[in-house]
């Protein structure tokens, strides 16, 4: 994981610890907020 | 360090149809007024040796009424900043839209106006063209984005301010610096031309010293131009006032409560209704408009900043960070999300005509301040500004924040109306009334 956030922040010329630190806790939030958005979108129709 | 803004220009309204309006005259003045106060203020980032305008611009529906643009909608010719190091060297190859059609219909744009770094941010405290102040206390911020387009307004640099809107980049500093500040149905004014924040997100706004030139720019913008004469208020008699019973009222400052409550008085005094409304899943409306706003900034300053985010602001440079830690399935249901959420929002117009929030929770903050303390609770400066303006943003819909008063320190208080998508001239011809019903209780 440490590999693969230091790629995306290295695409934008960023790198060290702090804004490593700053990546992963943004992506803890967002999997929280994700899993609270997955109530609120409507299925499209199933055949089940 | 505080004062009330010394704006000694007449108003527009009153001279734009009397013999005795001279824009060249009132041009030179703007000018003057920018030479005395920018240094100090910071509305401007590039002022124009002379306004560009069309030489026939006397014929025109707008007269020579002049313009700040916030300086991230390109005018061929001049240097687009966004607010940032990064482009301070470039010069813009096209016009936006927009600052096109002002042109073409007679307006005369004097600058670009300051802002917070690419829109990205609620202060306009910035750190490469200089912290955009308050007009009435210069320890205090403008507001942003469109901070500088606000200040312009406040003290007399221009007669209307152009600016974008993401989350309450028009309303929130038009609140803190007493002055109008409307945000139309989405997609109702062109975003061509305009340096984006958020592609779902971004609106074309409007800021001026009362709504009756509001109403006058936009009509004309969106090509169904009103006449002076034409531009009425609508009757408050028996309107229906939404007041949220839920999010927009649980924490504000005192000052704030205080002048909504007498603000919803003096429209219930002149005939107005009103009614208690739920909006459902607000405040997850507001978290899935952050997800969409956030992804969509850090895929676009990817691609910008070509490897250079470390020349950035910091807080912008975090808020993009935090962007890049959206995963895909997020944003993609964020946006499958807001479907629903319209759709809920769209409800309480069944039971009334508008909505009616304080715009902001809190007048303006101090420049060092990042949190406030409400009721004993601390939040920060940004979720203070923005938590009852985000959220018509993923609706779509229009919204207006109107000055309602003052705080005992002389700050200003802004109430917030929003409308139903698509019904902007009936929500501005709603604002025109109660403006002329604020004004007269005051």
């Amino acid at each position: 994981m440490l590999e693969r956030e230091a790629k995306i922040l290295s695409l934008a010329g960023l790198s060290g610890e702090d804004v490593n630190q700053l990546f992963r806790q943004a992506l803890d939030k967002n999997l929280e907020i994700l899993a609270e958005l997955l109530e609120l979108v409507e299925d499209d129709e199933q055949p089940f | 360090m505080m004062s009330s803004p010394s704006n000694h220009m007449p108003p527009l309204r009153r001279l734009f149809s009397s013999r005795n309006y001279n824009p060249e005259e009132r041009w030179r003045k703007q000018y003057r007024v920018i030479e005395e106060k920018n240094d100090v203020f910071r509305a401007y980032i590039t002022v124009f040796p002379k306004p560009v305008v069309e030489s026939s611009f006397r014929k025109k529906i707008l007269r020579g009424i002049s313009f700040g643009v916030k300086d991230v909608f390109h005018i061929k010719g001049y240097p687009t900043t966004a607010g940032s190091k990064l482009l301070s060297n470039m010069v813009s190859s096209r016009t936006a839209a927009v600052v096109s059609r002002i042109i073409e219909t007679g307006g005369a744009v004097n600058g670009k106006t300051n802002l917070h770094e690419f829109a990205f941010g609620v202060s306009n405290i910035n750190p490469f063209y200089g912290a955009c102040l308050n007009p009435f206390d210069t320890s205090r911020v403008s507001g942003g984005s469109s901070g500088g387009s606000a200040v312009a307004v406040a003290l007399g640099m221009c007669d209307v301010g152009l600016g974008t809107d993401t989350a309450g980049s028009v309303r929130v500093p038009a609140a803190f610096c007493g002055v109008v500040g409307f945000k139309p149905t989405s997609g109702h004014l062109s975003t061509d031309g305009v340096i984006p924040l958020s592609w779902s997100m971004d609106h074309v706004g409007i800021l001026s010293r009362s709504v009756w030139e509001t109403i006058l720019v936009y009509s004309v913008l969106v090509g169904k131009p009103l006449k002076p004469a034409e531009i009425r208020p609508l009757s408050l008699e028996r309107l229906r006032i939404g007041v949220p019973s839920n999010y927009f009222l649980d924490l504000l400052d005192r000052h704030v409560e205080e002048a909504f409550e007498k603000g919803l008085k003096t429209l219930e005094q002149k005939g107005a209704v009103l009614e208690e409304v739920v909006v459902e899943n607000v405040e997850k409306a507001a978290r899935c408009r952050s997800v969409i706003a956030f992804a969509e900034a850090a895929a676009y300053h990817l691609r910008l900043s070509r490897g250079r985010l470390s020349e950035y602001g910091q807080d912008v440079r975090d808020r993009i960070v935090r962007g890049l830690a959206i995963p895909a399935a997020a944003y993609l249901n964020a946006l499958r999300a807001r479907k629903k959420l319209v759709r809920e929002f769209e409800k309480i117009f069944t039971k009334i005509d508008v909505l009616a929030t304080p715009t902001t929770l809190i007048p303006a903050h101090r420049v060092d301040e990042e949190n406030v303390e409400i009721e004993g609770r601390l939040i920060s400066v940004r979720e203070a500004s923005l938590k009852n303006t985000e959220p018509f943003n993923l609706y779509g819909a229009p919204a207006i924040s109107i000055p309602a008063g003052n705080t005992p320190q002389g700050l200003p208080i802004g109430i917030q109306l929003v409308g139903p998508r698509g019904e902007d001239m009936k929500l501005l011809r709603i604002a025109l009334a109660v403006e002329k019903a604020f004004t007269a209780s005051s």
